[in-house]
């Protein structure tokens, strides 16, 4: 790994999808060195894996395809199976043990270092890969660190009474995304898990484990535009025959995407009831969910019938805050906060609060300037 | 000067030495070429651009059409809360930051003055500003930082919400001037100088609307606003009433619950009420606030000593469309919109959007140091 090499004016960005892109770009770019190290065999994160984002409603691997073209711009390199375990030091002299796991990583990027003076290898006796595991270890240095390691969605299974995992047909938004997803593993059709039927009553449960003292104290801010454009997939996948109801506390989509709230609000097909979900029970007769609880609106309590009920379930930090490899200051929920303390180690996107692709993009931009702000620093007059 | 063009590289020197000190790379430097950095605007999006750029070690010319720095932050009393636990209003900042601005060696600030002009490309942008006494002065730029901001929808488009017709019904930003002079004490209506002890606060105002002259879009801030200025009052005295009519209350992100919950521990009391089943009318106390309350399915009528409409913010882009914001990069290249123009957004977005654009502007002027971007003359 001799040609993995990194100073004090390097900027470590930690995490490949669309924060730690969007981070490792922006400052190469703008003319530093950066290491971009991503502990899964490829870049492109969960943008990678949803076939819709918004808030622009374009494909979301169309701003991935974008950023990988800039891929190759600057002094970007690449790691991938390559996972931070431990980052020692302070701002401007930073060292990072990073853990390779076997197959050998492969460096993309065109960076050639080859004739820079600076560029001293980073022998290591590490690296020689340990006999059982075949993983091995670097360690790297660094100005600064771009911490992007994203979110994963809340465990809906800890949600008890809404019985995830118990129903079959009980999915999360992201299950949902993969039956909806033309490439899944149903083609797109809306196969309802029990029995293989095409779900035709879908309901979707908003703020599942959300805006919930036992749960995710906080608002995702993206589960009800993702919702909404869900329940728009099964009116247009299903035409008339789609009998889609929305379960919700309040709509939260802002800006522009008010259109969207408008275009599925004034849709026959769909229902809105204002209810936080009480239970989820399974019907004795037909196995298909039940949903019960009592309207907001009216007051009324229902237990309603459906052959496929999605849970939008939140975000939490893709790392918690007891695994993260050195102490940083952290909100309630574990996200990284803008604090002084953390020195020059900076969360990027998702691992800050919960944000969707173009927030992620504006976030980690500007993590990219102040790793940036940093090593020029360490820089100096040599810089 | 403006800028540092051939020109005027004598009359940069003094302050060209401790830039340079932190100065990147730049392996080609072409003739001509300028790195400093133009930011128009001077409120919170436009003053981070400047001072994050300087201590990038970029040199940057901020002009703001104002006598002050500030924009529409300096306006505000406080603002949301910024960190765990998000539980009451913290200050603005606004002060410090523009002190750091100004004080930072590596920006130089034109108050009351405007751009009249700019051509050019990257890394070689020809602006002229004019100052406020009427003089013009010109200077070359290698990139533009457009924070030109927001104004506040004109309140006087809703009569039906009682604006105009009775003085203590104000905007959100008018309840900010009243906080800011009453400065912790008793916040006072403006008809008579009574403290406002019955307030009441109508969300979406001209907002999420598809009549003619409504704001068809959500402006996003302003719940929080409101749940933030309903704390003016409760933290001052919690006997004081504090209303929020609302439809969708929208508090997103990593502290916005929290500090909804910390108002609603604090007594405010929340009502889900559409605006547009909401009625004003004048009563011998106050203004009567008549709604229908959506979960209890009756009309409620309240006597108030103060309203507080949450209207929405405009874009100051040029532009009359529906939706007038601006993309992050103009055309032609090298001029990045940064804050409320781009769409509507909180203060600290704001910072945060200000910050990602001085990023943009570096990587221009980068980009034309290496001979990257091609030249793409325009005139405006």
């Amino acid at each position: 790994m001799s040609e993995v090499v990194a100073t004090t004016r390097t900027i470590l960005v930690v995490g490949g999808g669309i924060s730690g892109m969007t981070a490792a770009l922006e400052a190469a770019e703008a003319g530093a060195d950066v290491l971009l190290l991503e502990k899964g065999a490829s870049l492109g994160g969960w943008v990678s894996q949803l076939s819709r984002g918004h808030p622009t409603l374009c494909p979301p691997a169309r701003t991935l395809e974008d950023e990988l073209r800039r891929l190759g711009a600057g002094r970007l390199r690449v790691l991938t199976r390559a996972e931070v375990v431990r980052i020692d030091g302070q701002p401007g002299d930073y060292t990072a043990t990073v853990r390779l796991a076997p197959p050998a990583p492969r460096e993309v990027g065109n960076a050639d270092r080859s004739g820079d003076p600076d560029a001293s290898p980073d022998a290591d006796p590490d690296a020689v890969p340990n006999p059982d595991t075949g993983e091995r270890k670097l360690r790297v240095k660094a100005g600064a660190v771009v911490w992007a390691t994203g979110w994963r969605p809340y465990d809906a299974a800890k949600i008890e009474p809404y019985g995830y995992g118990r129903i079959p047909d009980v999915v999360s938004s992201l299950d949902f995304a993969r039956l909806a997803d033309p490439l899944g593993p149903t083609g797109g059709r809306l196969l309802r898990p029990s029995d293989g039927r095409e779900a035709r009553r879908v309901a979707f449960v908003l703020c599942a484990g959300s805006r919930d003292k036992n749960h995710l104290r906080h608002c995702s801010r993206v589960c009800c535009a993702a919702a909404l454009e869900q329940a728009a997939h099964v009116t247009g996948h299903l035409g008339d025959e789609a009998d889609v109801t929305l379960y919700y506390v309040d709509i939260r989509v802002t800006g522009s995407l008010e259109d969207l709230y408008r275009k599925v609000r004034s849709d026959p097909r769909v229902k809105f009831v204002r209810s936080k979900v009480a239970q989820i029970t399974r019907d004795a007769h037909t196995g298909s969910p039940v949903l019960h609880g009592v309207a907001t609106e009216g007051g009324q309590r229902y237990a309603r019938v459906h052959d496929l009920v999605v849970l939008a379930v939140g975000m939490e930090p893709g790392v918690p805050g007891d695994a993260l490899p050195l102490r940083l200051v952290t909100h309630a929920g574990g996200f990284v906060a803008p604090d002084p303390a953390n020195g020059a180690i900076f969360a990027a996107g998702c691992a800050a609060e919960p944000l969707d692709v173009s927030r992620c993009v504006q976030h980690a931009t500007v993590a990219a300037l102040r790793a940036l702000q940093v090593v020029r620093r360490v820089g100096g007059v040599e810089g | 000067m403006v800028g540092d063009g051939p020109g005027d590289r004598a009359a940069d020197g003094p302050e060209a030495g401790p830039e340079r000190a932190n100065a990147p790379p730049t392996p080609r430097r072409e003739g001509g070429l300028s790195r400093r950095i133009l930011v128009v605007g001077g409120g919170v999006a436009g003053m981070t651009a400047a001072l994050e750029a300087a201590k990038a070690g970029y040199p940057v010319t901020l002009v703001e059409q104002g006598p002050q720095l500030g924009g529409a932050l300096a306006g505000l009393w406080k603002r949301a809360a910024v960190r765990s636990p998000f539980r009451h209003p913290v200050d603005t900042g606004v002060e410090a930051l523009a002190e750091a601005v100004s004080t930072h060696p590596g920006v130089r600030v034109h108050r009351s003055a405007g751009v009249v002009r700019v051509a050019g490309a990257p890394g070689r942008f020809t602006v002229v500003l004019a100052e406020g006494n009427g003089a013009r002065v010109a200077g070359q730029v290698g990139a533009i930082v457009l924070a030109s901001g927001f104004r506040p929808y004109d309140a006087r488009r809703l009569p039906e919400l009682g604006y105009g017709e009775s003085p203590d019904v104000v905007t959100q930003l008018e309840l900010e001037t009243l906080a800011k002079k009453a400065s912790g004490g008793p916040i006072r209506r403006p008809s008579d100088d009574a403290e406002a002890r019955r307030v009441v606060f109508v969300q979406c105002a001209g907002q999420r609307s598809r009549t003619q002259g409504h704001l068809p879009y959500c402006s996003g801030h302003c719940c929080l606003a409101s749940v933030k200025q309903a704390m003016y009052f409760k933290d001052r005295d919690p006997g004081i009433e504090t209303l929020v009519l609302h439809d969708d209350l929208r508090t997103p992100g990593v502290g916005g619950e929290d500090f909804y919950r910390s108002a609603q521990e604090k007594g405010v009391t929340f009502v889900r009420a559409r605006v547009d089943g909401v009625v004003l009318s004048p009563g011998p106390g106050g203004p009567v606030v008549s709604f229908p309350d959506q979960v209890l399915g009756e009309n409620v009528s309240v006597e108030a000593d103060l309203v507080v409409l949450a209207t929405g913010m405009v874009p100051v882009s040029g532009t009359d469309s529906p939706l007038p914001w601006l993309p992050r990069e103009a055309r032609p290249t090298g001029i990045f919109a940064a804050g409320a123009v781009r769409r509507p957004m909180d203060s600290s977005e704001a910072a945060e959007d200000g910050a990602g654009a001085a990023l943009k502007a570096i990587q221009a002027v980068e980009k034309a140091a290496l001979g990257r971007s091609g030249p793409s003359p325009f005139r405006s």
